[in-house]
């Protein structure tokens, strides 16, 4: 199965459906294969302009000039295959499914690669084991469903995104619940990354060139993950296409990719396949700290045209930012928790233990009949799976929110922002982030009161199952919140809140609505100005 | 027209509207299966192919198959229309969760929210069910028109095209035309909120307003649904379409209408309930005045012909004073580009 399937042979399908699928549209009228090639070209173009082509895309994108000016209806078709089989070959890179068993790599602890990579002398002396890395890794939810799932079906495992450690989280804890094989794609800078790259080369990892905006491009991309999952190969898509910038969780997911669970079951269907099940489990990562939280906050701030798709220069390039994160991690007695909601469909309903779709209800429906045809088999139709694809988005944010595991410093900084809004008599996220307010400090007996009063509220909440609470909130509203303080001041400096008495100081405005954000959308008592806005478009 | 097997078709909910689609659908070719849940309609429509309480003498086309089991009327549909009153809305959804196949198309035609949530229909469906290939259909359709002949459309509105072109084929007819959106939330609300205006609007004429007034109802009654409607998430233009303005239009013209006739009883200062009674059928629009209020107040959305309204169906206020009350407002800004919630 698995093993005996090679790079090759997902490379060739994904780059033959790609052109296919042009070659069809072609016919249809949809887009004649010379706009495909001109999209292509000009995007190759525009590209060229900031980095020259390699050899290897050059001479493809000659090929299909020559054929545009051709007409020849044979060369252009040869010339989009020519380009697809490119892109797949790009995409597949460094990819090999033989070496993907990420639990050899694994074994003894990537933090502690990671941190050899660093060369911390007292990081080294106290040396990392599995059981260290164990202990402050707390995996919970459905887990004995995940693993039941992945015996009888493919699984995508779609996680909240806020740091690029996720792909290395996400990566131990499928692990650690015996799914040792699967594949994920990564951004094409993040190989160039001296610390990520090294991990990505050796963990087969497919390559994500997000600045080829190139339709035929997408399409391979596309074309290269169904082909992955139709042989069975579990996934991790990150569904909201980039980190979170604000650090809430994400309100709108990217779907094209999270379409081609659907492709693959219909796919499935029509073979026959002895196991189509296709299972999304949306998946949550919390930390006390966010590693790029200064990044990705400040990103978020800017002004919205200037706010960056991808960013390349943060923390997660410095080793000496990495470090501290790394001490942090082992230094406080808080862990990352990594929870797995209930299994869904690609149709957005919850599945049972056996992989049979559910409806609200829990009774059991044919989920086969969702995408059959008038003739009764199954059949792909684009308009329609991009709604059924529309509604698993909305299923995976309510999972979302429901095993998001509330911290201290989220609950914290909740209050802390809470009281901010009401006191400096903004109306203006900014000019509250500025305000007189944040030097004067707020009365901590306040922010007391306002944590205890939410804490009921998430208990509540979290009896209703409507999010999760990690057992650090067990304590009383002092503990936390001292909790909260010592672990933000720990990674960061200066320390975003600081408490002197009875007043709490706050020093990093930015970073404690950053963390605050993270209880954005469960209707907590708070001003509508604060709420995160999504972010538009596809932005660089 | 329609070669091939006849569409097989379900309509669940005996009342006027319900009675008015399966025999357009009859009409239009299909073979229609007709549920409710009164044994002796079912009995009427099989012995005499009428439904007296609703449609009166009209003749019922023979391919309709009346019944009282939901599962049997469900199987084998490629259809299934839900025209139930909104507040049996949820159990019979809930029931028809059921027995309803993933491949089933489902549209609903109920002209009314939910008690307490102030749900659109499609939320509870989604509550409720695994149905997906989900529609509304509403427009300015008065049963009794329709039924004798007279030109009129609708609006389907779905997330899948399929839906609409199903329900298209289902329905369309040489006077009936069905027009196809994909604002399926404001189709919904579009239709359930002219039901307070339409109250509203009889109250107007049997106080003897005139037509100014009756106009300037209509016309700030709109906005009103316009600003709910999109604060829920709808296009405001589908709101100017037949689901919004043309049912406003038609409904607070109509003497058909049974919420126009409770504010005509309001306006002569009878007793809501009494007006019910000899009405002896749902007028959603009391149901959804008092839910739009609610919502509306929780929500902060400004609506103040739904709150006078809603508090002259609560006998907190005479029909006169809720006119002047709302003549009495500052006037504000008419229309604030595309804005319809004042800050």
């Amino acid at each position: 199965m698995a093993d005996s399937i090679d790079e090759l042979t997902i490379r060739r399908e994904a780059a033959h459906r790609s052109g296919d699928e042009s070659v069809a549209r072609a016919r249809t009228g949809e887009e004649a294969l010379e706009e495909t090639l001109n999209d292509c070209l000009y995007h190759a173009e525009r590209r060229a302009r900031v980095r020259p082509l390699d050899d290897a895309e050059a001479r493809v994108v000659d090929w299909a000039r020559e054929a545009i000016q051709s007409r020849d209806p044979a060369r252009l078709e040869a010339a989009t295959y020519a380009l697809c089989e490119h892109y797949a070959s790009e995409i597949g890179g460094d990819f090999n499914p033989r070496m993907f068993a990420l639990a050899s790599w694994l074994a003894p602890g990537f933090l502690s690669l990671l941190l050899s990579a660093t060369s911390l002398p007292r990081l080294l002396l106290e040396g990392l084991k599995r059981e260290d890395l164990d202990r402050r890794l707390v995996i919970g939810g459905a887990v004995d469903q995940v693993a039941r799932l992945a015996r009888t079906g493919t699984l995508i495992c779609t996680p909240t995104h806020a740091s690029h450690m996720d792909s290395l989280v996400i990566g131990y804890a499928l692990q650690r619940v015996g799914i040792a094989r699967f594949v994920y794609g990564a951004g094409k800078n993040l190989f160039a990354n001296p610390i990520l790259g090294f991990f990505l080369k050796h963990l087969g990892t497919y390559k994500v060139d997000r600045l080829k905006a190139e339709q035929l491009y997408k399409r391979t991309l596309k074309n290269y993950c169904v082909a992955t999952l139709t042989r069975g190969l579990s996934n991790i898509f990150f569904p909201g296409g980039t980190r979170s910038r604000s650090g809430a969780i994400e309100q709108e997911l990217k779907l094209g990719l999270l379409g081609t669970g659907l492709e693959a079951y219909i796919l499935n269907l029509k073979a026959h396949s002895e196991r189509p099940g296709l299972f999304i489990v949306p998946t949550t990562i919390s930390y006390h700290v966010v590693l790029e939280a200064e990044t990705l906050i400040d990103d978020y701030l800017r002004d919205e045209g200037q706010s960056r798709y991808i960013i390349d220069d943060d923390e997660v390039s410095r080793p000496a930012r990495v470090a501290q994160f790394v001490t942090t991690l082992l230094n406080m007695e808080g862990q990352i928790h990594v929870r797995f909601g209930r299994a869904l469909d690609p149709f957005g309903n919850t599945v049972d233990d056996e992989g049979r779709s559910c409806d609200p209800h829990g009774r059991v429906i044919d989920a086969r009949r969702y995408v059959v045809g008038t003739d009764g088999h199954p059949v792909l139709d684009p308009a329609r799976d991009r709604q059924y694809t529309r509604e698993l988005g909305t299923a995976i944010i309510e999972g979302f929110h429901r095993n998001n595991a509330v911290l201290p410093t989220h609950l914290t900084c909740f209050a802390i922002m809470q009281a901010l809004a009401e006191q400096s008599g903004e109306r203006d996220l900014y000019r509250m982030l500025r305000s007189r307010r944040v030097t004067d400090g707020l009365d901590a007996a306040d922010i007391m009161a306002r944590t205890e009063r939410l804490l009921g509220v998430i208990r509540q909440k979290r009896q209703a199952g409507q999010l999760e609470a990690s057992p650090d909130l067990d304590g009383d509203a002092d503990r936390i919140v001292a909790a909260a303080e010592r672990t933000l001041g720990f990674y960061h400096a200066p320390p975003p809140v600081e408490r002197r008495g009875d007043r709490i100081y706050v020093r990093q405005p930015a970073l404690v609505y950053y963390y605050r954000n993270r209880l954005a959308g469960y209707g907590l008592d708070s001003p509508a100005f604060l709420e995160p806005r999504p972010r538009k478009g596809n932005r660089r | 027209m329609n070669p091939g097997p006849p569409l097989e078709i379900a309509v669940l909910g005996g009342g006027s509207w319900g009675t008015t689609l399966a025999h357009l659908c009859a009409q239009a070719g299909g073979r229609v299966r007709f549920w409710m849940r009164d044994h002796d309609t079912v009995r009427e429509i099989r012995e005499h192919r009428t439904n007296g309480r609703y449609t009166g003498p009209v003749a019922l086309a023979p391919s309709i198959e009346p019944t009282n089991d939901l599962a049997a009327a469900v199987l084998g549909a490629r259809l299934v229309l839900v025209v139930v009153p909104s507040a049996a809305a949820r159990a019979v959804i809930r029931e028809l969760g059921g027995v309803v196949l993933a491949d089933q198309i489902v549209v609903h035609a109920i002209k009314g929210l939910e008690e307490g949530t102030g749900w659109t229909v499609s939320r509870v469906v989604r509550e409720e069910t695994a149905i997906r290939k989900l529609g509304v259909l509403s427009g300015p359709n008065i049963a009794p028109e329709i039924l004798a002949g007279l030109p009129a459309a609708t609006v389907v509105a779905s997330d899948y095209p399929e839906v609409i072109g199903v329900a298209q084929g289902a329905l369309t007819g040489p006077s009936f035309r069905v027009y196809a959106n994909d604002d399926v939330i404001g189709v919904e609300l579009g239709g359930a909120l002219k039901n307070i205006i339409a109250i509203a609007s009889g109250a107007i004429t049997g106080l003897g307003l005139g037509e100014n007034a009756r106009s300037l109802l209509m016309t700030r009654g709109v906005a009103e649904i316009a600003r709910f409607a999109v604060h829920r998430g709808a296009r405001l233009l589908t709101l100017a379409g037949l689901a919004g303005m043309g049912d406003l239009v038609v409904t607070c013209a109509s003497t058909h209408s049974r919420n126009y006739r409770v504010g005509l009883g309001l306006a002569e200062g009878r007793l809501l309930g009494d007006i019910l009674r000899e009405l002896g059928m749902v007028a959603e629009g009391v149901r959804t005045t008092r839910i739009v209020r609610t919502v509306a107040e929780r929500e902060g959305v400004y609506m103040p012909i739904t709150a006078a309204l809603a508090r002259v169906l609560d006998a907190e206020l005479d029909v006169q004073s809720a006119v002047a009350e709302l003549m009495a407002r500052p006037a504000r800004a008419e229309v604030d580009g595309d804005r319809v919630v004042p800050r």
